[in-house]
């Protein structure tokens, strides 16, 4: 009997355990609103009375949520302590300034000056590195618990709107928004039309479009032409014509080919995962893969199924056939792609502006080579267009919960007025530098600038434009040089001066023809296509556009590489529409419609 | 004598082809698993241009320790390594004593405990289904666990594999010594304590094994769980170095993010994270090998 009764003590003691492994019973999904009570870390600054504070504060505002009176003006101060709970992505490039001036992601200049201006405690919810960070937001967003300020990319946004879990900030914008900002939406009108839906403004986008920023440059390693007595080509049967006398010249002594292609650059990965290669050739043939572009009839249809693509496809497969392309390009990825831009086996690139920094230790290996940005060479008389696409990569959000959606435009004005309008020349709280560069990029923490993950930027285009900071460096004068800028004018200048290790960043920003320069010959011209879709992700997109690119990578890689016939590729065109593609395009049109 | 001739008919010539065809196929299989290995260790041995240019395979060019003392001096590291060891003990040391304990009563007969069978698929049923991560994580958030070591030890703390292997060892220690001990006026407590823990070390050992393993390997639950880098233990936090950030396209014209773009290709430094992380396991795991097919294998009371 007591035995039995032991075994029966045990085995529950085991059952309550369990339930405690196997997470069924999770109760309703209660959504937790507001303030997430988060322990403030004092990190042993010099201000332990302010966290004493912060954390009084923090324990308050999870209970009163109308602590906070709310103050007139676009950067009036809360007479009341307002507790505002975002999410923070840090890097190690960050994490490493951290720990040089001492501050920390929980404690730092800027959650000071958000307290001390507009009496706002910022608290996280969660910290995480770059790789993490995605996974984390899609669970916390599943979970529902969501941060009152969030930044989201345009897949986020859209999930967000879709759930109905985000603010209206129409009526806090116009009484509050920064005119600097209002001005910069009316010369990006992009930016706004990006950012309404029905009628109401959903999100502040992070920066202006970047469509030049964003163009494909034609790379070559000049070296390699000066030593076969070559001119950079012009047109694409010259670009042929110096790959094939780099094939067979192999200059650098490695087993050679000659343009540059990995296994995903036929596909249609977009943003971050982009895969470089295949879009800058076809623009060379008037082809504008994976972008909207005017059809019959005034409607968009999709490059990707234009007939265009089927002449650069076979085009290529000639090119693969005689060892042009890589015979086993469609095994190489990302790092393998770049890893043979370095040792030499490939001379010719079609990629962003800043190829220099994915493959800087090249000048360290070798200090005679060069690559060199041209625009894209065009295979008939007319210039070839480099596509592009202008989007918005990242908008502040507000929860709906949160029930101070214009603390998120105060602490927008804050920011610009710090570091780019009115109080950016005004003297820092360090008494040696002006706020522009105390908050922006202090020599000890060049990204101080997004230590909250929170920033702005009201320059049109960026990348594009920077090629300014050239001109500065060759003269030496970096008077005219941004705050936020004075990184890149230093890395230019060392360069110069012979450190080898920053060739990456002259090559992005410096001359002759660096990347920055080349896309302001596009840009002269005007002469980028622009995809002419700009919108979020339509419902049929989400849920087919797997399915189109793998469809469209597996065929064009076997058109290419002859294993099928090029005239699949009108199988492909109709098998595309038939997938849901015709379904995208109606979307995509009747958008079109509303938005021209 | 008779040793010796047996000897003879197993060298005969099949049986050395046998064990030579044997000894190259699983001396092959062995290599294959060490190559990666050595090519990390390669990698994390080199500078950093040769790595970018592919050029190392097996043996390190330009042999250079600075992603050691890189690693070496990086607080997260540290952090994460502490952290690592604090969920091991912590998690390790749960884990195995839940085990030992619940396989005792459901191993034992249907007389003896009547519930057994429901009692066993009340546990297995936890092992075929789980309410999936978004449940799970809401349950651990709404317990308050998030942030601290518990949301890494309590999950994971009833290993219903392990209960099973151990149970069944259990079931072949013969009923007799129970009995006896039983006669003799033991309680349940004593039985397990004297009989059934010194008989089935092996199987114990087996199953802290795993569990030490399995804690110092997983990396996911540190990445939901834990909100605070300096949270994070090590396999979550090389997880986060290692994972390749994308290396094409630049979203914004964030400076940081362009200079990241510099440091991604430097893969030297993170293979000797990685080489590190790997080392305690590789250093551990051979000797305490023997228990494994021991404790898998064998049943029982032997010799």
């Amino acid at each position: 009997m007591k035995a039995k009764l032991a075994c029966i003590v045990l085995a529950s003691i085991m059952i309550l355990a369990a339930g405690c492994q196997s997470g069924t019973g999770g109760g309703s999904p209660a959504v937790t609103t507001g303030s997430q009570p988060a322990p403030v870390s004092d990190s042993g600054s010099a201000d332990a009375a302010d966290a004493a504070d912060a954390a009084e504060t923090a324990a308050d505002a999870a209970d009163a949520d109308v602590a906070a009176e709310t103050a007139d003006g676009e950067m009036g101060r809360y007479d009341s302590p307002l507790t505002v709970v975002m999410v923070n992505n840090t890097n190690d490039e960050l994490s490493k300034q951290y720990e040089a001036i001492g501050e920390s992601a929980e404690d730092n200049r800027w959650t000071r000056l958000y307290k001390e201006k507009l009496n706002i405690d910022i608290e996280y919810m969660w910290i995480a590195k770059p790789d993490a960070y995605d996974e984390k937001f899609n669970i916390m967003m599943a979970s529902g618990a969501l941060p009152d300020i969030m930044r989201v990319n345009a897949v986020q946004f859209k999930q967000l709107l879709d759930a109905d879990q985000l603010a209206d900030l129409t009526g806090v914008y116009d009484s509050y928004m920064d005119a600097d900002y209002k001005a910069i939406t009316d010369e990006d009108p992009f930016m706004l039309k990006l950012s309404v839906f029905g009628g109401k403004l959903m999100g502040l986008p992070q920066a202006p479009t970047f469509p030049y920023s964003n163009t494909h440059s034609l790379w070559i390693r000049s070296d390699w032409l000066e030593k076969l007595g070559l001119n950079p080509p012009s047109t694409m049967d010259e670009l042929i014509d110096t790959a094939r006398k780099f094939v067979q010249a192999k200059p650098d002594g490695a087993d050679t080919y000659g343009i540059a292609l990995s296994k995903d650059s036929l596909g249609n990965l977009r943003g971050a995962d982009e895969a470089p290669g295949f879009r800058g050739l076809a623009n060379g043939y008037h082809a504008y893969p994976n972008t909207w572009i005017q059809g019959a009839g005034g409607k968009l249809m999709n490059g990707s199924i234009a007939p265009e693509i089927k002449t650069v496809l076979s085009v290529m497969n000639g090119l693969y056939q005689e060892g042009v392309l890589s015979k086993e390009f469609a095994v190489k990825d990302k790092t393998t792609y770049y890893q043979d831009l370095v040792a030499g086996k490939v001379g010719i690139a079609y990629d962003w502006l800043g190829l220099g920094l994915n493959v800087n230790e090249l000048k360290t290996l070798k200090p005679d080579a060069e690559l060199k940005a041209y625009p894209l060479p065009s295979a008939d008389d007319s210039p070839a267009r480099p596509q592009t696409r202008a989007v918005i990569d990242y908008w502040y959000v507000a929860s709906k919960n949160f029930s101070h959606p214009e603390a998120m435009i105060k602490m927008a004005n804050l920011h610009i007025a710090t570091l780019i309008t009115s109080l950016a020349a005004e003297m820092s709280p360090d008494g040696k530098t002006p706020n522009s560069e105390y908050y922006g990029a202090p020599p000890e923490a060049s990204s101080a600038f997004e230590m909250v993950n929170f920033w702005f930027s009201l320059t049109p285009d960026q990348n594009a434009q920077r090629v300014y900071i050239k001109d500065a460096a060759e003269k030496r004068d970096s008077s005219a040089v941004s705050k936020n800028d004075m990184p890149i004018y230093a890395n230019l200048v060392a360069y110069d001066e012979g450190d080898l290790s920053q060739w990456g960043w002259n090559r992005t920003f410096g001359g002759p023809n660096g990347g920055s320069e080349n896309v302001n010959v596009y840009k002269n011209d005007n002469r980028a296509m622009v995809d002419e879709y700009f919108g979020l992700p339509t419902d049929t997109m989400a849920e087919r556009e797997a399915t189109l690119d793998q469809l469209q990578i597996e065929t064009f890689t076997k058109i290419v590489m002859g294993e099928s016939p090029v005239d699949e590729f009108d199988a492909f065109a109709s098998k595309w529409l038939s997938l849901g593609g015709q379904a995208i395009t109606d979307e995509v049109n009747e958008w079109y419609a509303a938005n021209k | 004598m008779k040793t010796s001739a047996s000897r003879r008919v197993k060298t005969s010539a099949s049986r050395r082809a046998f064990v030579l065809c044997n000894t190259i196929l699983l001396a092959g299989i062995s290599v294959l698993c060490l190559l990666p290995l050595a090519h990390i260790l390669a990698i994390s041995l080199s500078d950093k241009a040769s790595v970018a240019a592919g050029y190392v395979n097996f043996w390190p060019r330009n042999l250079t320790m600075a992603s050691y003392s890189y690693v070496m001096a990086k607080k997260e590291f540290w952090q994460s390594i502490a952290v690592s060891v604090k969920r091991i003990i912590l998690g390790g040391g749960l884990s195995v004593a839940v085990t030992v304990l619940t396989a005792y009563p459901l191993s034992k007969p249907y007389r003896q405990f009547r519930r057994r069978t429901a009692y066993v698929w009340f546990f297995v049923v936890t092992m075929l289904f789980n309410g999936g991560i978004i449940p799970t994580y809401m349950l651990v958030r709404q317990l308050g666990l998030i942030d601290s070591i518990w949301a890494l030890v309590l999950p994971p703390a009833v290993q219903v594999f392990n209960i099973v292997l151990l149970l069944n060892f259990y079931r072949e220690i013969p009923a007799a010594l129970e009995e006896a001990a039983l006669i003799d006026g033991a309680g349940h407590w004593k039985i397990w304590r004297r009989i059934y823990v010194p008989l089935s070390v092996p199987a114990i050992a087996t199953v802290t094994l795993f569990t030490l393993v399995g804690h110092w390997n997983e990396w996911f639950g540190g990445l939901i769980y834990m909100n605070r880098l300096e949270n994070y233990p090590l396999q979550t936090y090389l997880q986060s170095v290692v994972v390749q950030t994308s290396l094409a396209q630049m979203s914004t014209g964030s400076i940081a993010e362009m200079t990241n773009r510099l440091l991604v290709s430097d893969r030297t430094f993170k293979a000797a994270q990685i080489f590190i992380g790997a080392l305690p396991v590789l250093c551990f795991y051979p000797f305490l090998q023997k228990y494994f097919v021991k404790g898998i294998t064998l049943g029982g009371v032997k010799g």
